[in-house]
C-alpha cells in the first residue's frame, strides 16, 4: 500500500507530468482567450447576460479578462512565475464556476462564453456540464499544489547525477 | 486539527509572499488589455455613459432611439421596415403589425434571409420586449457593422407599443419578402 502511494506520488509530481499539466492548463486558458480578445463586444454581452456585474464595469471586465487569461496561460505554459500564475488560474476558474452556478441557480439559460463568444460555438451550460469546469479547477489546484512544492517542479540533481522526485 | 491549522498558515504565508507577482500579472494584463482595446475596431468605452455595455461608441452614435409612437409613424414611410428582435415564439404569438422577425437569439441563422430581402439603405426600426430589454440595441449593432445605414431602436419595446394601443397581429410569420421596398 505504502509502495503504491509512493509510486502514485512520484507519478503525479514527475516533471513530465507537470510539464504536460502546465501545457494543458495554460493551453486551455490561451485558447479560451483568443475568441474573446477578437470579439470584446460580444463577450461584454455574454457578461451582461450573467446579470452579476453592474453595467458600469462590464466593458472593463470584457476587455481585461481575456487578456488576463492569455497572460497567465502563457505564464503557465512557459513556467514563468508558476506560483503566482497557478493561484490566478485557480482564482479565475473558481470565479467562472461560481458565476455559472449562480446563473443556473436563478434559472438563467445562458451561453457560457467560456471558449467562444458565438452562441453557436458551444452548448448552453447545465449543472451536468459543470464537470468540465470542475476538472479544470482540479487541474489548476494540482498545478498550484505542485508549484508550492519546489522539488516537484524543479528537479534537483543529486551527487549521483540522478533526479530525485519527492 | 492542529495539523490543518499549521497547513493553512503555511498556505496563507505562501500566498501572501506571491501577492506582489500576482499584482504585477494583473497590472501587466490590464495595461495590455487597454492597448488592445484602443487599437481594436470594436474597442469598447471603459465607462458606459449612454447605450449598453458591449457597444462601441462609434456604433452607439450610428443608431438612434425613438419612442414607439414616432417609430410607428416612421414605419409607415416608404422604405421603412419594422423588425422584431424577440424570440420567434413570442413573435408568432403577438407582434407589431407588419413587423418581420430577426431574433437576437439565432441572429446568424436568420440574417442571411434578412440580408437578401432587406436592402442596406432601408430604414430598419427595431424593437424588443420592454424597458430593460437590450436585444434591439444588440441587433442594431450587428446591422450597423454589416453596413445598414439607417437603424433606429424603439425605446421601451413591444410593451410600450401595446400600452400605446398601436396595432398588433399574431399567427403566421410575415416573411421579409412581403415588405414593400
Amino acid at each position: 500500500m505504502k509502495q503504491w502511494r509512493n509510486d502514485w506520488r512520484l507519478l503525479v509530481t514527475a516533471p513530465a507530468t507537470m510539464v504536460g499539466l502546465r501545457l494543458v492548463i495554460g493551453g486551455i486558458f490561451v485558447y479560451a482567450s483568443i475568441d474573446k480578445l477578437a470579439h470584446p463586444d460580444q463577450f461584454a454581452e455574454i457578461i451582461q447576460d450573467y446579470e452579476i456585474l453592474p453595467w458600469a464595469v462590464i466593458n472593463v471586465a470584457a476587455i481585461w479578462l481575456p487578456c488576463l487569461e492569455l497572460i497567465v496561460g502563457l505564464s503557465a505554459i512557459f513556467g514563468v512565475w508558476m506560483k503566482a500564475s497557478a493561484l490566478v488560474l485557480t482564482g479565475l476558474t473558481t470565479m467562472f464556476i461560481a458565476a455559472i452556478a449562480f446563473a443556473l441557480v436563478r434559472g438563467v439559460g445562458l451561453h457560457c462564453g467560456c471558449f467562444s463568444t458565438s452562441a453557436s460555438g458551444e452548448e448552453a451550460r447545465t449543472w451536468t456540464s459543470l464537470w468540465q469546469e470542475a476538472a479544470l479547477l482540479l487541474g489548476c489546484l494540482w498545478l498550484a499544489a505542485a508549484a508550492f512544492r519546489p522539488s516537484s517542479l524543479n528537479a534537483s540533481r543529486t551527487s549521483d547525477g540522478l533526479r530525485r522526485w519527492s | 486539527m492542529k495539523k490543518v491549522q499549521v497547513w493553512a498558515r503555511l498556505v496563507c504565508k505562501a500566498v501572501v509572499a506571491e501577492l506582489p507577482r500576482i499584482a504585477l500579472l494583473l497590472t501587466i494584463s490590464f495595461v495590455l488589455s487597454l492597448i488592445a482595446n484602443a487599437v481594436h475596431p470594436m474597442g469598447l468605452p471603459l465607462v458606459v455613459r449612454k447605450g449598453l455595455p458591449g457597444i462601441p461608441n462609434w456604433i452607439t452614435n450610428r443608431f438612434q432611439g425613438v419612442d414607439v409612437t414616432t417609430g410607428y409613424r416612421l414605419a409607415k414611410l416608404p422604405g421603412a421596415i419594422l423588425v422584431d428582435t424577440r424570440d420567434e415564439e413570442d413573435f408568432l404569438e403577438e407582434r407589431a403589425r407588419q413587423a418581420i422577425s430577426l431574433p437576437y437569439h439565432g441572429f446568424e441563422q436568420h440574417y442571411a434571409v434578412f440580408a437578401e430581402r432587406v436592402p442596406k439603405h432601408a430604414h430598419v426600426l427595431l424593437y424588443c420586449y420592454g424597458t430593460s430589454c437590450g436585444l434591439a440595441a444588440r441587433v442594431a449593432k450587428r446591422l450597423v457593422v454589416r453596413g445598414y445605414q439607417q437603424v433606429t431602436v424603439l425605446r421601451n419595446g413591444f410593451q410600450a407599443w401595446k400600452a400605446k394601443g398601436l396595432p398588433v397581429e399574431s399567427g403566421g410569420k410575415v416573411q421579409p419578402s412581403q415588405i414593400e421596398e
